[in-house]
């Protein structure tokens, strides 16, 4: 067991049901979960679409407030200013301002980090040679790749050094070629001791990268430890938990 | 602090490189020149001043007042809806720096063509020409009027019980009204006379008496007679204008107000009707009241105007979506503009509908809810050479400019994540 220090994130029974305009209950999201991340490690956090990943991820945010059950990041609640302030956040789609330049995108991450103008400029060069974007840092972002604004999103949400690092399906829509650049990058960041916790359902990339993962299926962990002792590939062991899905009758729509 | 400051560059570095904020340059501009052009005056050069600081200045402050007001209520809600502003919430700075940096940024956008539309009133202009200071006579005020009033007709036993029935409020409402525009008539080879402040009068200053008949009561007939201030006075005689000015000379160098009081004296052949508390004032122009002085206090109020608008409209984007931000920001503009008309024209009456009763409540809250806005005008004096004077720009930098916005971001900070929460639900 994980000394209390070392647990970055914890979750303890939350719940997370949506409810309507009428305050009817829509959707239960999250039933019931029990999670921890502990300093240092990359923990994946797997699941098909609608299992509860992102919901999960906006709770520890403090974007969505649980339903039921207690969420801690840091053992602060995860709305407060100091346990943001140790945090970084790159969403599933980058979602940058358009007019303004990578250059300047840093900066205004950084001024909500509060960092001085020595630390902000030294900062951002770092980033910016990191992500391979020194040479259109001056380009407004709007006109760039999808694979160029995720680096600077990248950048953006590591601005403030963070002790957790979360990802939103990190490499979502991106060619093999970035998605390798992402991933060598996230387990340098573990190496360097930095918490990263990522969702995906790209079980490949998640195998690759994470010391710890755990599988939601309808709002429940349906499993949860370390990748090295599954004893089998993360694809079989997923497809054993969550079921390998319904199988389509195309045989007569193609007669 | 820095995150605030974060905030205001990213919101003027979104105005800077949008084309609506360059849209609204070029047509403000375009506006004050066009306007010589496009209304024309009495002839006399006055008139030409009058219409362009008017209706200019005027023109560019609604077109400004709406732009910011709309960009206000899209600059929170348009990012949230993009799915960005989760990623400023995320970070350690303070939602009330967030919305309060937004609001900042869009006055100093505002305030920007505010000011040079005035550089260009200042240039078109005499900057030296003198402007008046009004004062209104002394008088108790139309509340305690109406109370005095209502207590006597209650304690009457001619009052119908009808009468007695009926709200205290609406009645007293209703005296309130008639004090306000209470009549005096001053009959043929009568006087009336009427006290002012006039401590505040320099030795030096040029003084006059001024009538502005504002009814359709006959009262704009011809009227002669004399006006006295202590030892200054002045005649006029046959006069149908509007608004009529008397100049008071003085008699002897030295002049002492030992007496307050404005005499007027009825020397023609009909009676005159005013209502003091609208239709008689004394105006005195001062050395410091200048145009240029003016426009620039004038220029202070309407950015503080401005700032209560954009405030509002950033929390309702706080709150709101886009389109329904932006459309109870206008319908709240409209009502702003309309509610002192429809209370004018629509007053209470003792036997009007539960209807009437319910439409004039409402027209009411809205002229109470947006009287920053719609209390005081200063473009209207600033063409009518009357000084904007120093306390309504106290008031109005301190509820307009300070007060408001911080109880705006204040709210909007509060309302943020729960939209934000309802905006990710969705």
């Amino acid at each position: 067991m994980a000394d209390a220090c070392d647990t970055i994130v914890e979750l303890k029974g939350v719940e997370k049901t949506f409810r309507d305009f009428w305050l009817r209950p829509t959707v239960k999201a999250v039933d019931g979960l029990d999670l921890s991340v502990r300093r240092g490690e990359v923990f994946g956090l797997l699941g098909p679409n609608g299992s509860g990943k992102s919901t999960t991820v906006k709770m520890i945010l403090g974007l969505l407030a649980p339903s039921a059950g207690k969420v801690a990041l840091f053992g602060l609640p995860p709305g407060s200013p100091s346990a943001r302030a140790r945090l970084g956040y790159l969403p599933e789609l980058s979602y940058l301002h358009p007019f303004l330049t990578a250059r300047e995108t840093l900066r205004y991450y950084a001024g909500l980090c509060d960092l001085d103008r020595a630390t902000t400029r030294e900062r951002i060069r770092e980033l910016l040679d990191m992500v391979g974007l020194s040479d259109v840092a001056d380009r407004p972002v709007g006109g760039f790749s999808k694979g160029m604004a995720r680096r600077v999103a990248l950048a953006s949400s590591l601005i403030g050094k963070p002790e957790l690092l979360v990802l939103d399906e990190p490499t979502s829509g991106l060619d093999p070629v970035s998605t390798n650049e992402v991933k060598t990058l996230v387990k340098t960041l573990a190496a360097g001791g930095m918490t990263v916790l990522m969702t995906s359902h790209l079980l490949g990339d998640a195998e690759e990268t994470c010391d710890r993962v755990a599988i939601l299926n309808h709002g429940k962990s349906v499993a949860e430890g370390r990748v090295s002792d599954l004893g089998t590939s993360l694809q079989s062991f997923f497809l054993a938990k969550v079921g390998e899905g319904r199988r389509f009758e195309v045989a007569p729509f193609l007669k | 602090m820095r995150a605030f400051f974060s905030v205001v560059a990213l919101q003027l570095k979104a105005a800077a490189r949008s084309k609506a904020i360059a849209l609204l340059f070029v047509a403000s501009l375009a506006w004050m020149f066009a306007v010589p052009g496009l209304v024309s005056g009495d002839g006399t050069a006055d008139g030409a001043h009058q219409v362009f600081v008017r209706y200019s200045l005027w023109g560019v402050f609604v077109l400004v007042l709406v732009s910011l007001a709309a960009a206000g209520a899209g600059s929170l809600s348009s990012d949230r809806d993009a799915r960005r502003l989760q990623l400023t919430l995320v970070r350690p700075a303070r939602r009330f720096a967030v919305a309060l940096g937004r609001m900042v940024a869009l006055v100093a956008v505002g305030a920007s063509v505010l000011a040079v539309c005035a550089l260009v009133a200042l240039c078109r202009s005499d900057a030296s020409r003198r402007c008046w200071h009004v004062l209104s006579p002394v008088m108790e005020s139309p509340r305690s009027e109406a109370e005095r009033a209502y207590r006597r007709y209650m304690e009457s036993p001619e009052t119908p019980d009808e009468l007695k029935k009926t709200d205290k409020r609406v009645l007293v409402r209703i005296l309130e009204r008639k004090a306000f525009d209470r009549y005096e008539t001053v009959r043929p080879g009568a006087s009336a006379s009427w006290r002012f402040d006039t401590a505040r009068i320099g030795a030096d200053d040029d003084i006059a008496a001024r009538l502005r008949f504002s009814s359709e009561m006959g009262t704009r007939e011809d009227f002669t007679g004399t006006f006295a201030l202590g030892a200054r006075t002045g005649s006029v005689s046959n006069i149908t204008q509007t608004v009529v000015t008397v100049p008071l000379a003085a008699a002897d160098a030295a002049v002492a107000y030992a007496e307050d009081g404005l005499v007027f004296t009825n020397s023609g052949r009909d009676s005159l009707m005013l209502r003091p508390r609208r239709d008689v004032q004394i105006v005195h122009s001062s050395s410091d009241c200048t145009f240029a002085r003016n426009l620039a206090f004038a220029l202070v109020v309407m950015v503080s105007m401005l700032s209560a608008v954009v405030a509002f409209s950033v929390f309702l984007g706080a709150g709101l979506g886009r389109s329904p931000a932006v459309f109870t920001v206008m319908v709240t503009l409209f009502l702003a503009a309309a509610s002192p008309a429809v209370m004018e024209d629509y007053q209470d009456e003792v036997n009007s509908g539960k209807g009437d009763r319910v439409g004039l409540a409402l027209a009411q809250f809205a002229g109470v809810m947006t009287r920053p806005l719609g209390s005081f005008s200063p473009i209207g004096s600033l063409a009518d050479d009357e000084c904007v004077e120093l306390r309504d720009v106290a008031r109005a930098v301190s509820v307009d400019f300070v007060l408001l916005p911080l109880f705006f971001a204040f709210l909007a900070a509060f309302i943020m994540p729960v939209k934000q929460e309802s905006a990710i639900a969705g």
